[in-house]
């Protein structure tokens, strides 16, 4: 894009009302949390945007996710996956969402 | 004495006299994705990569699910990620984790994410490693 172009954009943004900036700002974040095209850098799943906004509310469980949303969750792996199953949902992303103070190792091949 | 059976739908050789059981994984996500070896961890909580594979990827890195993963010499900060792995003929998406230092050289196959989507027999004797899905998978 122009940069003539680009700066017309912003001032015409920035002399919006409030509500109606409100509005543009809505817009843009729910342009930013769709599926990008991952052909260059800056990619993030929306699986990983789903985990990082939600991983506290469902810490020590199992989660299935399917295109950034929740599909199921359970105390287990198999719970969760066979809930899942059970919504008619293949091949979720299937997660354990570690708690804050639980501690995560790594073994021995470093 | 009671036995056990268990009926495994692949078998992969690899040299037991390797330090480890290494693997050919491949990483996907949309059209982008990167091959390479990795170990067999048991003592993982998760999967472990290097950054340099999550970005070639196409990930941003830092934009993952941050969490600090220890070791027996210390603690290291690595992003999670949803991605695909494959491994075989074996392919399901999972969250893994890329290590945040890319001089850290990591790839290992954990718990979560792998050991606990398929059902396998290591027979390290005879260097055989036998892989299934569950059945309700």
């Amino acid at each position: 894009m122009e940069a003539v172009l680009l700066d017309e954009i912003i001032e015409t943004v920035v002399s919006l009302k409030p509500e109606e900036r409100r509005k543009v700002m809505r817009a843009l974040q729910e342009e930013e949390r769709k599926t990008k095209t991952n052909g260059g850098k800056g990619y993030v799943h929306p699986n990983t945007v789903w985990i990082k906004e939600h991983h506290t509310e469902y810490a020590g469980k199992h989660v299935a996710l399917k295109d950034g949303k929740l599909i199921a969750f359970g105390n287990t792996i198999k719970e969760a996956d066979l809930k899942a199953k059970e919504k008619g949902v293949k091949n979720p992303l299937l997660a354990y969402l570690p708690r804050a103070d639980e501690e995560l190792y790594c073994g021995g091949w470093l | 004495m009671k036995l056990h059976r268990l009926e495994f739908e692949k078998l992969i050789n690899y040299d037991a006299g390797l330090n480890g059981i290494p693997l050919n994984v491949e990483l996907r996500l949309g059209s982008n994705s990167t091959a390479f070896e990795a170990k067999i961890d048991t003592g993982s909580s998760f999967c472990v990569f290097e950054r340099a594979r999550g970005e070639e990827l196409g990930l941003e890195i830092e934009r993952g699910f941050l969490r600090r993963i220890s070791t027996v010499v210390g603690s290291f900060s690595a992003h999670g990620h949803g991605i695909t792995i494959i491994v075989g003929d074996f392919e399901f998406d999972s969250l893994v984790f890329f290590a945040a230092d890319e001089s850290f050289r990591v790839n290992v196959l954990g718990r979560n994410g792998w050991l606990n989507r398929l059902i396998i027999g290591i027979n390290d004797y005879d260097g055989k490693l036998y892989l299934s899905h569950y059945e309700s998978e």
